[in-house]
């Protein structure tokens, strides 16, 4: 299969994805104007006739529904509203010849929209990824190949229930935009944090917030160290493990994985040798109050006023006390 | 997530549990329209799940017949996001937390623009008509 450029090229790969062998993709398609003379034809080249390629989504559930996707490679150039206007006159067209079909526009232009665009979109009840926000907004082409794939497996479930409003503008267009305006934040925290946190099961990428906040109050169950990682299990089912400079966490049973090792551990402030089965016995039971990551070295404080420090070659526990003068408490 | 889970309640203004919602949808997997390392997004549309707004009516402003009472709204989608930072403000009569990156209509004389909720001012009146006051 031919492909005009890379961007349509993944785009029709996501479609398949979601959409199996209901996802096809046409060049040079020709379609014809009933009248040519309203205004949303004024950019077609040559009323009554125009040829466009389009992907187009079926949907197994409902095979009467079908999304005319247009992919939009401009390179740094923004796609403006005669572009929209285009497409508005295209899905329009194909709706008057369908025969009973009903089709959904959905315009893709990674380098993003002008401010003049959105209005046409939402009067003529176009998707648009990106999503046209509050400031001008462009997005890496990974990041919007997965708001597409996002929208069209959104777009796959609801169809399960009542869905004739969504033909209705702009409901549609706020479909659109509600299941891909959140990818701004992700991509803001990855930016942040890098690959460091990673939520499993799925090793969806994460943050320290999240971190603690699934952490928080779970109680250590045991810890393991293995040639690969170090992990801590908690309550629930929960797990933290340590690789390297990355953080896993999340349900993942009581896994590890790879063969036991021992590792340094410390005990105290100043970091005095001790065993293993020591500090194990000191936060097994504890639960998680605070939590601290410094970059190579993350730290929980527990219950019982101990603090517990996990650094991806060595481990350390000490007691914290108040006022700031007998902070520590030294085991001998 | 639990710092930007919504308010919700149903048609008897009882309060639900976001996450016996969850729950809820995930025994039918059609409900849960995404769960991924953006958020998740449920199709509540025939569980009679509300939320409490404003002070101003969701559409046209207007305030409640109860002087000292909220509009609620039907919701048919639910969106939570794993990231974004959120706001507080005083929304009318009601504190509301916000992603920090949530777009708002703000009625300015004649005319309405769009505003993050991150650059929400006192004294900014929405198209709603409900005025921010913190």
């Amino acid at each position: 299969m031919n492909f005009k450029n890379a961007l349509e090229q993944n785009l029709f790969e996501a479609a398949t994805r979601v959409c199996g062998a209901n996802a096809s993709i046409e060049h040079n398609k020709t379609i014809e104007i009933e009248v040519a003379i309203t205004r949303e034809v004024a950019s077609f080249a040559g009323p009554p006739k125009k040829e466009i390629d389009v992907i187009t989504a079926g949907f197994k559930q409902s095979p009467d529904v079908k999304m005319l996707i247009s992919s939009k490679d401009f390179g740094n150039s923004k796609a403006e509203p005669a572009h929209v206007q285009e497409w508005a006159a295209v899905v329009k067209a194909m709706n008057q010849y369908s025969g009973g079909t009903k089709y959904l526009g959905l315009i893709v232009s990674p380098s993003s929209f002008t401010r003049g665009c959105e209005p046409w979109a939402s009067a003529y009840n176009l998707g648009l990824i990106p999503p046209l926000k509050g400031k001008k907004l462009s997005f890496p082409l990974n990041t919007t190949i997965q708001m597409f794939e996002r929208v069209l497996a959104a777009f796959d479930k609801r169809i399960h229930f009542p869905h004739e409003i969504l033909f209705d503008a702009p409901h549609f267009y706020e479909f659109v935009y509600n299941i891909t305006e959140a990818f701004e934040g992700r991509d803001e925290a990855i930016k942040d944090s890098g690959d460091r946190y990673k939520l499993l099961p799925m090793a969806w990428v994460s943050s320290f917030g999240e971190v603690y906040r699934t952490l928080k109050g779970k109680s250590i169950q045991d810890i393991e160290v293995t040639v690969a990682k170090i992990c801590v299990h908690f309550s629930d089912d929960l797990s933290f493990k340590v690789a390297g400079e990355r953080i896993l966490f999340g349900p993942d049973g009581k896994t590890c994985g790879g063969q036991a090792v021992a590792i340094a551990c410390e005990k105290n402030v100043i970091g005095e040798p001790c065993s293993f089965e020591f500090l194990r016995n000191l936060v097994v039971g504890q639960s998680v109050t605070s939590a601290g990551d410094w970059g190579h070295r993350f730290e929980f404080g527990l219950t019982d006023d101990l603090l517990l420090a996990i650094e991806p070659e060595r481990l350390q526990v000490y007691r914290t006390r108040n006022p700031p003068d007998q902070l520590f408490v030294r085991w001998l | 997530m639990e710092s930007e889970q919504p308010i919700l309640v149903n048609s008897k203004l009882e309060r639900i549990d976001f996450d016996e919602l969850v729950e809820r949808c995930r025994k039918d997997t059609n409900r849960i329209l995404a769960d991924d390392d953006v958020g998740i997004v449920l199709y509540v549309g025939d569980l009679d799940i509300h939320t409490v707004t404003g002070v101003g009516h969701p559409k046209t402003g207007d305030a409640p017949p109860d002087p000292n009472g909220h509009w609620v709204q039907k919701v048919n989608q639910i969106s939570v996001k794993r990231f974004g930072s959120t706001v507080r403000h005083q929304i009318g009569s009601v504190v509301r937390t916000l992603a920090s990156d949530s777009v708002l209509v703000l009625r300015d004389n004649e005319t309405v623009r769009k505003i993050k909720a991150a650059d929400l001012k006192p004294g900014m009146i929405l198209d709603t008509g409900e005025k921010v006051y913190w």
